[in-house]
């Protein structure tokens, strides 16, 4: 039987790589078709696993000069199916890229292949007392290459920065099989900030092979609190309104904590059952509140917390005693999507960011859309910010539960834009909000971002349909390929 | 070229004619490297600044932005130009919610007056450039300025959370939002820092903003010689303080503010006032420890005073005759090496260097005397860029890593080139 054109490039591929590195049973192509977002399904065609920057260049060109996508993934842990191969090609996995190359604990930055995991990193760094600071959720498996590309955020970017504050450098494969170093080791070079238009681009300008990143010392001192908020029976929504009050208080008394996570409502119930943590079930709102820096700080610090809260009808504020009581509390914050599966089984959750000033308004407009839409809604996220995680979780096998999760979280995200915010704070746009983009840009605006795409990609080979409202759809170019495959096939008649 | 008299006719029909200028004297002070512009504008909306680099693509006029100008003398000589588009009535305070910490401004606000604005809300946005009463937030934004206080708060780039910016043709662009954390689509706000005009004139820009501290002391410690006051800073920098300036100052640097000495640092904490005391006890005590001669702890106008002379330190609009600035970028561990290379060739060239280096950030700041041959010092290590009124100057450092992609970008965003011309990195 004559090859088509998908076995000729698994023929090419194999050979440029090994045949062990090119995936393309069926069975071995579902594990890449989905990532964290889960209502967004796409399977590649194939997927190689390459293992250095000439490997990485090798594999482009061949997928490139055959027209297919490419797409990179890291771990799969991404929340807006920035890693779903939309329009099918090569998946690119970046996992045998998985080592910290250098640590200069005098200049305090590391380099590192894109598949190296983040705690991993963080656990290389601990002997000099550094860490790599960006903390998304995910850090037990999501990787330094993925963060990168996402700009991913986490609690503690509220005092450190999201993820493109500590990139300085990377080397990039681009569309056309070349290698571009972008950054420098040194800041402020003269010329475009290339890196910082690389980070955050979801993949759809290059694949990173290597970054180098910045460690941040480990502070000194680090204290944890947990404020409890009731509602009183004749007021209800008061301790919602008591716990966000508190979070702009304690910003506007200058203090910087290091996080400052709000869970609500049913979550906070949700997150104890399943973890213990140590959360109140019955509270309508906690915060978790942590400062680091120096120990005179914290103590004067902890006494202006505690009198914030106090002022704004916490019913208690308590402090973590140790390390363990420390990481127990977080334990619960960070466990927040496996605490919400144990009421159903599916979710999809949303991004999206309010100036603080407006946080409770749109909380308790998750709230009114959950109920109109018949689902459940919880609410754990990072309140210093404004970042708004509204989980909605469902269970698929009820009716139209997919279709009510998206107009819901359309609605919400609807709320945060009206409301002066944006409608992804840390997680991207990639395939589930593109089209939401037109919202918050115009089309000028756009444009702009296009014009800067096509300068790096011109012919969109890498992660087309992600972040950029364009005028092809997926369909057109799924279906231009399939016409280049049926003509391949057909020329070997 | 384009006819002075054509464009302005047609630029005062888009912008009051007052504020059209085409009379040479009027054009004088707006001169780049000894160019006078055969027109100056100053638009009084993003809309008319639209209008202005519509009729100015129609017309094939070359364009330069104008903020304060005082960065006009970093870049090459203009290749060509024909008018100046001054921000200056781009200078309001267009949204500041106090609660959310957040501020969107006009790009020809003076950094100055938006430091005056913030103080009763005692907040700021924390950037310390030279000259703040003239330097806008559009030319500190376009040149990608910094401060000392970079070490603790870091730059612009860091701070800049949305951005408006006007493109060759007109067009107008946004990217970014009202928001602290944001990663709806590109981050343009990265590729507009450090542009330096040359991808589109920045209209407004919005900022993240932090409370002011409560507390804020310096210490200026002195040393006998070079060596003893890198030794404190390495030491310094593995502990877990965290001062938000580290400024080395040399011999002439010094003699510049009114002390006297061969060295100092200048070592500034702020915070809370519990933190703050605890720094200046431990760096007091590292000073002693690495032998500084003179340990001075400044109260809070005179430090107040001190910084603002420190960062105009590295101003670069009123050198004096037959000097250049400098400005040298290595890693903190290099920085000792730099300024002895620094001095050395002072010394040969026949004159004295003033140096102000944020050492644990890598810069170096250095006024030098214009060698007799001004490519000389293409050769000082990590020159980014040298800006004075010399001709001849290596303007730019090296080429930079992904120049080709710059090129591109820059053809994609201004492909008839009359964004600032010839003025950055050759190529550009």
């Amino acid at each position: 039987m004559p090859p088509d054109a998908r076995e000729q490039l698994i023929a090419q591929l194999q050979a440029a790589i090994g045949t062990r590195y090119v995936l393309h049973r069926h069975e071995e192509l579902m594990l890449y078709e989905y990532d964290a977002s889960t209502l967004d399904l796409a399977a590649p065609e194939i997927v190689v696993v390459p293992a250095s920057t000439a490997e990485v260049v090798r594999v482009v060109d061949i997928a490139a000069a055959a027209g297919w996508p490419v797409v990179a993934r890291g771990a799969g842990t991404g929340l807006s199916g920035g890693s779903v191969p939309a329009a099918g090609g090569v998946v690119v996995s970046l996992a045998r890229l998985n080592q910290v190359l250098k640590i200069d604990p005098v200049a305090r930055r590391a380099v590192v292949q894109p598949g190296v995991v983040n705690v991993d990193l963080s656990a290389a760094a601990a002997p000099y007392q550094l860490h790599f600071a960006p903390d998304p959720s995910s850090q037990r498996s999501s990787t330094v290459g993925g963060n990168a590309a996402e700009n991913a955020g986490g609690p503690h970017c509220l005092k450190y920065g999201i993820t493109t504050n500590h990139i300085l450098g990377a080397t990039v494969v681009l569309a056309d099989g070349s290698v571009a170093e972008l950054g420098n080791a040194a800041p402020d070079m003269p010329g475009y900030d290339l890196l910082g238009a690389f980070v955050g681009s979801e993949g759809t300008l290059g694949i990173a092979t290597e970054l180098t990143v910045r460690l941040t010392p480990d502070p000194e001192a680090v204290r944890t609190f947990l404020a409890i908020y009731d509602d009183p029976p004749d007021a209800p929504g008061r301790g919602l309104d008591a716990a966000a009050d508190t979070v702009s208080a304690i910003i506007a008394a200058g203090i910087v904590p290091a996080a400052l996570e709000m869970l609500e409502g049913l979550g906070v119930r949700l997150v104890e059952e399943y973890i213990h943590a140590g959360y109140p079930t019955d509270a309508r709102a906690v915060l978790l509140i942590e400062i680091d820096g120096m120990h005179e700080e914290l103590a004067a610090q902890a006494e202006q917390i505690a009198a914030i809260c106090q002022a704004h009808g916490a019913r208690e504020l308590r402090a973590a005693r140790d390390e363990t009581q420390r990481q127990q509390l977080w334990a619960g914050r960070k466990g927040a999507l496996a605490a919400a599966a144990r009421l159903k089984p599916h979710y999809h959750i949303q991004d999206g960011v309010v100036p603080r000033s407006r946080l409770t308004e749109v909380l308790r407009f998750t709230e009114e859309v959950a109920r109109r839409y018949e689902l459940h809604v919880v609410n754990i996220f990072h309140a210093g910010d404004g970042n708004l995680h509204p989980l909605l979780v469902f269970d698929l096998r009820e009716p139209r539960a997919r279709e009510r999760a998206i107009a819901a979280s359309e609605e919400i995200l609807h709320a945060c834009v009206a409301a002066g915010g944006t409608i992804s704070g840390e997680h991207g746009i990639g395939l589930e909000k593109r089209d939401y983009m037109r919202w918050i840009f115009s089309a000028d605006d756009i444009a702009a971002m296009l014009e800067l795409r096509a300068v790096f990609d011109p012919a969109g080979v890498m992660n087309p349909c992600k972040q950029l409202p364009s005028g092809a759809s997926c369909a057109d170019i799924k279906q231009a390929r399939g016409a280049a495959r049926a003509l391949a096939a057909g020329a070997w008649i | 070229m384009t006819k002075p008299d054509t464009l302005a006719r047609a630029l005062a029909t888009v912008v009051a004619p007052e504020y059209v200028q085409a009379d040479p004297v009027a054009c004088a002070p707006y001169q780049i490297h000894g160019i006078v512009p055969g027109c100056t504008i100053a638009p009084a909306s993003l809309e008319e600044l639209a209008a202005v680099l519509r009729l100015a693509q129609e017309h094939g006029a070359a364009v330069a932005p104008w903020g304060g100008g005082t960065q006009q003398l970093l870049g090459h000589p203009p290749a060509r130009l024909d008018l100046v588009v001054r921000t200056e009535r781009l200078s309001q305070v267009l949204e500041h919610e106090p609660a959310d910490l957040t501020i969107s401004v006009g790009a020809g606000l003076p950094i100055g007056a938006l430091r005056d604005y913030l103080a009763p809300h005692r907040q700021m946005l924390p950037l310390d450039p030279p000259l703040p009463a003239r330097a806008t937030i559009g030319g500190l934004l376009a040149t990608a300025a910094d401060g000392p206080r970079r070490l603790g708060y870091g730059t612009l780039r860091e701070l800049l959370i949305g951005i408006t910016v006007v493109e060759a043709g007109g067009r107008i662009s946004r990217g970014g939002g009202m928001v602290v954390k944001n990663v709806s689509g590109f981050d343009m706000m990265k590729l507009y820092h450090g542009s330096f005009g040359t991808l589109a004139i920045i209209a407004a820009a919005n900022f993240k903003l932090l409370p002011l501290p409560r507390a804020a002391t310096t210490l200026l410690c002195r040393f006998g010689q070079p060596g003893a006051a890198f030794a404190m800073l390495d030491a310094l920098h593995q502990t877990q303080l965290t001062p938000t300036a580290a400024e080395y100052l040399n011999q002439a640097a010094l003699m510049e503010l009114g002390f006297e000495g061969s060295c100092a640092l200048a070592l500034r904490a702020e915070g809370l006032p519990a933190a703050v005391e605890r720094h200046m006890t431990d760096m007091a005590a590292l000073a002693e420890r690495h032998s500084a001669s003179g340990t001075e702890r400044l109260n809070h106008e005179q430090e107040a005073e001190l910084w603002l002379r420190i960062a105009d330190l590295s101003q670069a609009t009123e050198l004096p005759a037959n000097t250049v600035l400098v400005k040298l970028v290595g890693q903190p561990a290099t920085i000792e090496t730099t300024v002895a290379q620094v001095e050395a060739f002072a010394q040969t060239h026949g004159g004295q260097a003033l140096m102000s280096a944020r050492a644990l950030n890598g810069i170096v700041y250095a006024r030098l005397p214009v060698p007799t041959q001004p490519q000389a010092l293409a050769a000082l290590p990590g020159l980014q860029w040298a800006a004075g009124t010399a001709p001849d100057l290596p303007y730019w450092g090296t080429e930079p890593a992904g120049f080709t992609l710059m090129q591109r970008i820059k053809a994609e965003f201004d492909p008839a080139g009359q964004l600032n011309p010839g003025r950055f990195i050759p190529g550009i």
